[in-house]
């Protein structure tokens, strides 16, 4: 419930709303700016998946945003 | 559906579009596309070390009522030196090359690093993903990747389900590998002794004291592991202009976990008249068992013309690994369609607990010891810029510049003797630069 809350606050405070959770989201005419391609959270695909490969072969994270990623013997 | 009453008869029917597009969903709204290219290539060097190109292509293909396949392919190959884990000494060191044939020196003083990477890698993945109940999404999806020295083959599944006007998204993926390990010269024995000469004592290796050390390729030639990924994640539209993302993962990894290409240094000890200096190299040795997970947290906002592109992620795993990366990216348009986009990213970790710079002759063998640097406490940090938006027909184009720089850090065991003034942990820095592009045909 704490964690709910948490996430409740923390998407309260991005919003810029002090109204609570009862506000957050849009109806579907106020999508304008959220369908412009660079509002995707996947954004520039190709140049992510580039990136995490340097990362997962030069640190000992990986992952977060999806899977870990893996599948090669990296040096 | 009910409209807001602000709305004009003009604006109303750019309204009703967006809104029939957006029905999809933020995240695939630009899949109206019969087919959707996207390809890139990177160059990464570390100046005096490693450099690697790799180039990726992935197709979409969009069909029935939406139904997407996506086939993913990358290239890359490797060539150059990486660090062995053995520390810097006062003497030349010579290390046998993975082979078994052969070796490579390194000057007094300098951190010692494989000259004999040269790597050819394929992999590639097809996903199928289709609706799933009233308004869910379900993919499938199936990966390999080949080396000559590594084989891996997965799977992965997920669900989607939206919910609140399409507001709320929840998913869940599960992915699984087989990874088959093949490294030249075969599988080191765990500790095992490398054939190494120091130069100065080329004669006067040590073996532990319980007589176990190996020959090198104790183990045969190939080892396997496991690796089974699990992500739960929560997407929310929080406002017009503001989208953010939660996700927990944990990865769990079994099997054969140890680098094969990575020594660790055994030292004179302190009070040795050589103290400090080589003694022989051992074959790191890591668990067999390896979970991982992390908290992703990530915010896109547009302010003004622009677009805010903001994340965090917390890892911790069982080895004593805890990290935090931080990223920002700040799109800025700069004419029509051109735009900067400047990049920082952010990284620390700590080390893993058999984390070792080296070990000392006639001390107890530890469980476990590996010297990656990989493994040890570092910083990180990335910058660059990403300049795109350049389009020729139906081709959009982007580049991107970068820096990477490890500050890697010493570990709790202190420089002795000779090692004294010598760079235990040197620092690495990396230059990445990246085209990519994309069609809709």
């Amino acid at each position: 419930m704490k964690r709910l809350l948490f996430v409740c606050v923390a998407v309260s405070a991005l919003a810029g709303s002090t109204s609570g959770c009862a506000h957050v989201g849009v109806d579907p005419w106020d999508r304008d700016i959220l369908a412009e391609p660079e509002m995707s959270l996947d954004a520039d695909a190709v140049d992510l998946g580039l990136d995490d490969h340097i990362y997962f072969s030069k640190e000992a994270s990986s992952g977060g945003r999806g899977f870990g990623g893996g599948g090669c013997g990296c040096n | 559906m009910q409209l807001s009453p602000r709305k004009n008869p003009a604006s109303l029917r750019t309204g009703l579009a967006l809104a029939a597009a957006s029905l999809l969903g933020p995240r695939a709204a630009s899949a109206t596309q019969d087919v959707e290219v996207g390809s890139g290539v990177l160059v990464y060097t570390e100046p005096g070390r490693v450099s690697a190109l790799e180039a990726v292509a992935l197709v979409t293909r969009n069909f029935w009522d939406k139904h997407k396949l996506s086939l993913r392919v990358v290239y890359d190959t490797l060539t150059g030196a990486s660090p062995n884990g053995a520390v810097a000494s006062r003497s030349p060191q010579t290390f046998t090359r993975p082979s078994g044939s052969g070796s490579y020196s390194v000057k007094a003083g300098e951190t010692p690093l494989d000259d004999t990477f040269k790597d050819t890698r394929f992999a590639g993945s097809l996903t199928y993903d289709r609706p799933f109940l009233s308004a869910g999404r379900w993919n499938v999806g199936v990966q390999g990747s080949g080396e000559h020295d590594y084989l891996s083959i997965g799977a992965s599944t997920g669900i989607t389900r939206e919910f609140d006007r399409k507001n709320t998204t929840l998913s869940l993926g599960v992915s699984g590998s087989r990874d088959e390990i093949s490294p030249e010269g075969g599988v080191p024995t765990a500790f095992a002794e490398m054939g190494a000469a120091t130069g100065r004592h080329e004669d006067d290796f040590v073996r532990g004291d319980d007589g176990e050390y190996d020959e090198n390729g104790g183990e045969g030639s190939n080892d396997t592991k496991t690796v089974v990924d699990g992500v739960i994640g929560l997407t929310q539209v929080v406002s017009r202009t503001t989208l953010v993302r939660f996700n927990y993962s944990i990865s769990n990894s079994s099997g054969y976990l140890n680098d094969p290409y990575k020594f660790l240094s055994v030292l004179y000890g302190p009070d040795d008249p050589s103290a400090g200096d080589p003694v022989t190299y051992l074959y790191e040795k890591r668990p067999d068992t390896h979970t991982k997970h992390s908290l992703y947290a990530q915010a896109k906002k547009r302010i003004a013309s622009t677009t805010l592109d903001l994340s965090y992620r917390f890892l911790w795993d069982d080895w004593g690994i805890t990290s935090h990366t931080a990223e920002l990216k700040h799109r800025v348009p700069i004419g029509e369609t051109v735009y900067f986009e400047p990049h920082v990213r952010l990284y620390e970790q700590t080390a893993a607990d058999f984390y070792r710079t080296y070990l000392v002759s006639g001390d107890a063998l530890p469980a476990e010891a590996s010297a990656d640097p990989r493994l040890g406490p570092m910083t990180a940090i990335t910058v660059g810029n990403r300049v795109g938006g350049f389009h020729v027909g139906e081709q959009e184009f982007a580049v991107a510049l970068e820096y990477y720089h490890q500050f890697l850090k010493d570990g709790d065991q202190p420089a002795y003797g000779s090692l004294e003034g010598l760079d235990l942990s040197e620092d690495m820095g990396a230059f990445m630069f990246r085209i990519s592009h994309g069609w809709e045909p």
